[in-house]
């Protein structure tokens, strides 16, 4: 390559910068030539292949051809830089020579020797803003892999291109895959995992099914197969380790390990009861296990959805207190069925992902913090699944006692798209957080507390948290104390302090009991429905 | 469900051809007059032959991807139609008897 001087700053070959740039614009060409392809196949089939599966690939190639499109356009910006670079040289070169052969320039050498460093000048500019728009075209459209993930190779960097490594991957390649996919955002999981064929995601779900069952950003349909596939296994080991352990002489004087394997064993009794025969969505109402943490001593962490997330209008969160698990979640069923109110536009999730805290933890908040950031998680993963399917939809949280400070924490820590809260005999919320940092419009940012509740209050005042009724802490405060509504209707006053019985004739007069006044405004509430709450 | 493998086989075909015409064209400039674009002149280039190359692989793997979904509902046609074969039609079984 020619280096232009000071002397001689009209260097280089325009026509062959010429060339170059018209080939680049041949080259945008032929991209638009496949940008036409690829959006012209979709519709070419639309008659002919109706299924799922058509649907992901036809969408993978619109968006594949929207990126080449951007490549195209970023090819063309090369070739323009190009052409404006040849004319610059030239123009440079031809005024270089008029004043070589120009004479009153030959008898004036000094007045030479200036315009050359003027002409110098302008070509540096000009070469300068060349390498720029360069580099600006190719930092623009460089193609990228949808994600970032370690050891993809380059041909699944599309979106088609990803869905078709995804399907010929063995079961043991597709396990590394989906353990690369769970460090991904929820919105990316989503996004991938909708451009994924019905028997890619089948495959992939059997090859891990502890992570599909639990990644945020999987429809959670999805979420409630893998989940499920695995009760049978987890209940057998734990079986086998129950009589093992009776003959571990190791374990003699370990009632405490033994008892954490039995109430095990319970827990995914009840679950396998519940889901087992993997007609949970077909029920009415639909019911799904859309998340199964086993890594825990005891009962499994889990969390039940009563009501299709994936489709749902109106969806609740409802986080329990004290002494729950999956062990109490034939009782707590019955208050998610209460609260799911029968509509097929609602969903309700009974959240049992956190160990909850016994009589004595139940004052300290380090348990609250565990189930706060797992809260907050599952949120933000309602959250991309949802937006992923282009439905817009309520999202409300509701806490009970010890799971108000649950509430609290995770909607303190960052926004997470809720449209309403209700703080049910709350035990306290930590200090420093109040109606209006949680995130939520604190006109709907709800608290009860019933009169004959002592417990709540113990709570409170036993771990020096605040009341979320008292005036100052900014929730709005209504009834849970019975009430007779304007068209004769009784409600009936909470007693005491539990969210439910201990059977359907015991649920009444608890806070989540039929026909209480609290049941009734709390259900308000999740619908957005704020005039008809009572005080 | 409606599917038309062969019409999903035609166009993974078509698909495939399409990208197989795609070529890069030498793009080098033999004398730019300028050491400084003149480097830029080779990184554009090999960008734009990766960038041609990254689309070409991509319209293949969306051929790939009908081809093997036209595949998945052979295979799930010839398993039924196995299955059909395999049962004793009401005729066959009248006359055994």
């Amino acid at each position: 390559v020619t280096q232009w001087t000071e002397t001689h700053p009209g260097a280089g070959d325009a026509t062959s910068i010429r060339h170059a740039a018209m080939r680049y614009r041949a080259g945008a060409d032929q991209l638009r030539h496949l940008v036409r392809a690829l959006n012209g196949g979709p519709d070419q089939l639309a008659s002919v292949w109706i299924a799922n599966d058509s649907a992901a690939w036809s969408s993978n190639c619109k968006a594949d051809a929207g990126s080449i499109a951007r490549s195209a356009s970023s090819v063309d910006e090369v070739a323009s830089a190009w052409l404006a670079y040849a004319e610059g040289v030239e123009s440079i070169a031809t005024r270089e020579r008029r004043l070589r052969t120009d004479p009153a320039s030959a008898a004036d050498e000094s007045h030479t020797r200036l315009r050359l460093n003027e002409l110098a000048d302008e070509r540096l500019g000009l070469d300068r803003l060349t390498t720029a728009r360069l580099s600006a075209a190719m930092r623009a459209m460089r193609s990228r892999p949808p994600f970032d993930v370690a050891g993809l190779p380059q041909s699944a960097w599309s979106m088609s291109g990803f869905a078709v490594y995804a399907a010929t991957l063995s079961i043991k390649d597709a396990a590394l895959l989906m353990a690369q996919l769970s460090a991904l955002p929820p919105d990316r999981v989503a996004d991938l995992w909708s451009r994924l064929s019905h028997t890619t995601r089948r495959q992939l779900t059997e090859s891990a099914p502890e992570i599909v069952g639990n990644l945020e950003g999987i429809p959670y349909a999805d979420r409630d197969l893998a989940n499920v596939s695995r009760l049978r296994d987890l209940q057998a080991e734990t079986l086998s380790a129950i009589e093992s352990s009776r003959l571990d002489p190791r374990l003699l004087g370990r009632a405490d390990l033994l008892a954490a394997l039995l109430e095990r064993f319970a827990a995914l009794t009840f679950l396998r009861d519940q889901f087992g025969d993997g007609d949970g969505p077909q029920a009415d109402p639909p019911q799904f296990l859309i998340n199964l943490d086993s890594s825990v001593q005891g009962p499994p962490l889990a969390s039940l959805a009563v009501g299709d997330l994936d489709t749902a209008a109106n969806a609740t969160w409802f986080v329990p207190g004290m002494n729950s698990s999956v062990l109490e979640a034939e009782d707590y069923l019955r208050l998610t069925v209460n609260l799911y109110d029968r509509d097929p536009d609602n969903a309700v999730v009974l959240f049992l992902n956190y160990t909850s805290p016994g009589a004595l933890g139940v004052l300290a908040d380090a348990r609250a913090l565990d189930g706060a950031a797992r809260l907050g998680e599952m949120l933000d993963g309602y959250h991309a699944t949802r937006e992923q399917g282009e439905v817009p939809a309520r999202l409300n949280v509701i806490g009970h006692s010890y799971g108000t400070a649950v509430v609290a924490l995770a909607l303190n820590a960052s926004d997470r798209h809720v449209n309403s809260v209700s703080l049910v005999a709350s035990a306290g919320i930590p200090d420093g957080i109040d109606a209006r940092g949680l995130h939520v419009d604190p006109s709907h940012v709800y608290a009860t507390l019933a009169p004959s509740d002592g417990i709540a209050r113990l709570g409170q005042s036993g771990s020096g948290r605040q009341d979320p009724t008292a005036q100052s802490w900014g929730a709005v405060v209504f009834g849970s104390d019975g009430e007779v509504l304007p068209d004769g209707t009784r409600l009936d006053p909470v007693q005491g302090h539990n969210a439910i019985g201990g059977n359907e004739i015991d649920d009444r007069y608890r806070y989540f009991g039929p026909n209480t006044e609290s049941l009734v405004n709390i259900i308000a509430i999740s619908k957005g429905e704020h005039t008809l709450v009572t005080r | 469900m409606h599917v038309d493998t062969t019409a999903i086989r035609e166009l993974a075909y078509a698909l495939d051809a399409v990208g197989s015409s795609s070529r890069v064209e030498n793009t080098a400039i033999s004398d730019c007059g300028s050491a400084l674009v003149g480097q830029a002149a080779h990184s554009a280039s090999r960008w734009w032959s990766a960038e041609l190359h990254w689309a070409t692989a991509t319209i293949h793997a969306a051929a790939a991807g009908a081809r093997m979904a036209a595949t998945a509902w052979e295979d799930t046609d010839n398993a039924i139609t196995g299955a059909a074969l395999a049962l004793p039609s009401p005729r066959v079984g009248a006359v055994a008897r």
